[in-house]
């Protein structure tokens, strides 16, 4: 496929983002550039400078919300995806909802407990979406440990093995590996399955 | 004598079924938070107790590692 017959078949579809931290902002910014239709992107948070590390934002954003502040960025580099941000906290009742409209959701969350909700909440009540997920991106080096298992409509991308703390922060490149991994299964599936 | 497939993995336990609940405690999986698949349909925490697992099952044990 050239890139201008991936970009229109991209076009068609919406992907939803569940968080604009490491993994969403950089996500979004991957699939953007690809040329995805629509991205539904939400956060609760707002950008600082410890994020800038790794997130896709610049230093005059510190204090925006995540979720308007990565549609300005998204905005900055194309006009081709329409970019719908949602300052909101996910749960089991509103993430069905959101993501209704979306081919393939996007677990891009830093907690674990959040992870274990959106892989429920998408596993029993909307069973035939495909999700996405980053799991196992601490640290630096190591990435031949990085891969994709599927299971079902449940892809998780990462090493597997490694959880963020203090002595193993998330950090720019690992996280870049695995949030452009789950863009690139997202076009995957997108391009070889509809 | 119970054959499972375990995260790909086939297991043998001595006994003919076990809940969700022995078989996280047999295998000793320390993360505190995972998702549990019992032939393809998700398990939550509440029902871990109540499910039982027995011959043939596919069982997946995924961890959720924090970092994002």
């Amino acid at each position: 496929m050239t890139f201008e017959q991936i970009k229109e078949k991209l076009q068609r579809f919406t992907v939803g983002i569940a968080g604009c931290g490491g993994l969403g902002s950089n996500c979004a910014v991957s699939l953007a550039r690809v040329g995805i239709g629509k991205l539904i992107i939400t956060d609760f948070d707002v950008v600082e400078e410890s994020n800038l590390n790794r997130q896709y934002f610049f230093r005059d954003q510190i204090g925006k919300k995540k979720a308007f502040a990565l549609k300005e960025n998204i905005e900055k580099i194309t006009s081709h995806t329409v970019a719908e941000a949602y300052d909101l906290k996910l749960n089991e009742e509103n993430l069905p909802e959101l993501f209704g409209e979306c081919h393939i959701v996007v677990e891009a969350f830093d907690l674990a407990v959040m992870k274990k909700m959106i892989a429920e909440t998408v596993l029993e009540k909307m069973p035939d979406k495909p999700l996405v997920m980053g799991v196992g991106l601490a640290g630096y080096g190591n990435s031949n440990a990085f891969g994709v298992k599927k299971t079902g409509n449940l892809y998780i991308c990462g090493d597997g093995e490694t959880e963020t703390s203090e002595d193993l922060p998330p950090l720019g490149p690992r996280v870049g590996i695995v949030s452009n991994m789950q863009a690139n299964q997202v076009m995957e599936i997108l391009l070889n399955g509809y | 004598m119970m054959h499972i497939t375990l995260n790909n993995k086939e297991e043998k336990f001595d006994c003919n079924s076990m809940t969700v609940s022995r078989l996280l405690e047999e295998k000793k999986f320390t993360f505190p938070y995972f998702v549990v698949k019992v032939n393809g349909k998700v398990v939550k925490k509440e029902e871990y107790g109540s499910t039982s697992i027995g011959e043939g099952d596919d069982v997946k044990v995924i961890h959720m590692m924090a970092g994002g």
